[in-house]
């Protein structure tokens, strides 16, 4: 992990002397989870892919803006790729076409299968996931990948605001407990 | 204005999902930003949605991807270095201006809230609106605050081991130019790196400590920056 966020750090040193090579680098890494996160909050290929670029952009033009001492570069960019992905939904088009794929995800939990790395790690989490109550988990992947705010939440659930924003907060905590149980069998 | 603590309880894990609305967000922002107990909510919840991130299936990458992340990038004036001035530049006591001096938890709540909004969080939303109010309820609690030319504001918040800097509303640099970041102690200016803007926000990490500032300024200087200001600032604090 210290090895990782050393690559990280070294990465963005490379970008903030205007190394193009290490912007190849970082998109070599992260730009096919960039590009999914931006496809599963979006589903429109088009527009996920102009998230995806905006994002390698956005680090390409603020390298500084990336901390190493809050986390990886990975969860950084996915972070700023889910912003642009949720500014875009909450425009109303982008949001139509998506609602019924995205309520069609959040009734289910399924592991896929997927020939890549870190499989592992996502199948732990999407099975965290499925340990949610299912009240739980519409409303954290509404949250999440929705980019609903806990009223848009509430109303598209059919609740009151009061449980939007309990569920959300219940939903997070259960998450953390299942994530933190099964860290530790692993050892 | 404050209320209790228990109506802004059931808020943090909205917050930190990005799920409060902007009409609310400030209020929001500003209670997490004083209040302990919601703080250290806020740092778990924050660890759990990265784990979040990690269900995304990778996507293939379209041909050219790469390419076209480039030829966008040199469109526009190459992204200026935004690290601060080397070794040797003399470190200053800081010191917010007319604020009492910060003990060491609110500069570490500081750190927090800002890791948990992330500058990432100013990066990438596009409703300057809303990064203004958030920024401003921060600001509040602690930090200096700066006015620039046509509405532009500026923020700087000290975090554990620096300071956040984060601008709104300042306009691209004609080419050629970057920005850059000062702070005055006795009207004599330090240099705490350049940078540029994207959507109209700027954020900088200056990651040495900077102490004793009386002031900041924003001035225009040529790509690369300036040994001193060479310009009227276009953003100072008060």
């Amino acid at each position: 992990m210290g090895r990782k966020l050393d690559v990280d750090a070294q990465v963005v040193r490379r970008l903030q002397n205007g190394d193009e090579g290490a912007l190849r680098e970082a998109i070599g890494l992260y730009g096919g989870v960039v590009l999914g996160m931006a496809r599963r909050i979006l589903f429109e290929p088009a527009m996920a892919e102009e998230v995806a670029q905006d994002t390698f952009l956005a680090l390409w033009r603020r390298p500084g803006a990336f901390d190493p001492t809050r986390g990886s570069l990975q969860s950084f960019l996915l972070g700023v790729a889910r912003n642009k992905a949720i500014d875009l939904v909450r425009k109303e088009e982008a949001r139509t076409r998506a609602r019924d794929l995205l309520m069609a995800e959040a009734e289910t939990a399924t592991t896929m299968e997927n020939p890549t790395d870190r499989l592992e790690e996502r199948r732990e989490v999407r099975d965290a996931l499925s340990c949610l109550s299912e009240m739980q988990r519409e409303a954290i992947v509404l949250a999440y990948f929705g980019g609903r705010t806990y009223r848009e939440v509430a109303a598209e659930l059919g609740v009151p605001e009061g449980t939007a924003k309990t569920r959300l907060r219940d939903g997070l905590i259960k998450l953390k407990e299942v994530l933190n149980k099964s860290d530790t069998t692993e050892i | 204005m404050d209320r209790p603590h228990e109506e802004y309880k059931d808020l943090v894990a909205a917050y930190v999902l990005g799920a409060i609305p902007p009409d609310e967000l400030a209020e929001a922002a500003h209670h997490i930003a004083s209040c302990t107990t919601c703080l250290e909510e806020a740092k778990a919840h924050s660890d759990v949605i990265d784990e979040l991130a990690l269900t995304i299936d990778p996507a293939p990458l379209p041909a050219g991807f790469a390419d076209g992340v480039l030829a966008l990038a040199q469109r526009r004036e190459p992204a200026p270095s935004e690290t601060p001035e080397p070794a040797g530049a003399q470190v200053l006591p800081f010191r917010p201006f007319r604020r009492p001096a910060l003990s060491g938890i609110l500069a570490a709540a500081a750190a927090v809230i800002i890791g948990v909004l992330g500058a990432g969080f100013l990066d990438a939303r596009s409703d300057l609106q809303r990064s203004r109010q958030v920024i401003s309820a921060l600001t509040a609690e602690r930090g200096l605050a700066l006015t620039g030319t046509g509405g532009s504001e500026g923020h700087m918040v000290p975090t554990e081991n620096g300071a956040l800097f984060a601008a709104v509303g300042l306009p691209e640099p004609p080419a050629g130019r970057t920005y850059q970041l000062w702070a005055l102690q006795n009207e004599r200016p330090l240099s705490l790196g350049t940078f540029g803007v994207e959507d109209g926000e700027a954020v900088v990490r200056i990651e040495d400590p900077v102490e004793g500032v009386d002031g900041m300024a924003v001035t225009v200087e040529p790509e690369g920056g300036s040994e001193q200001p060479s310009t009227d600032p276009v953003m100072r604090s008060a």
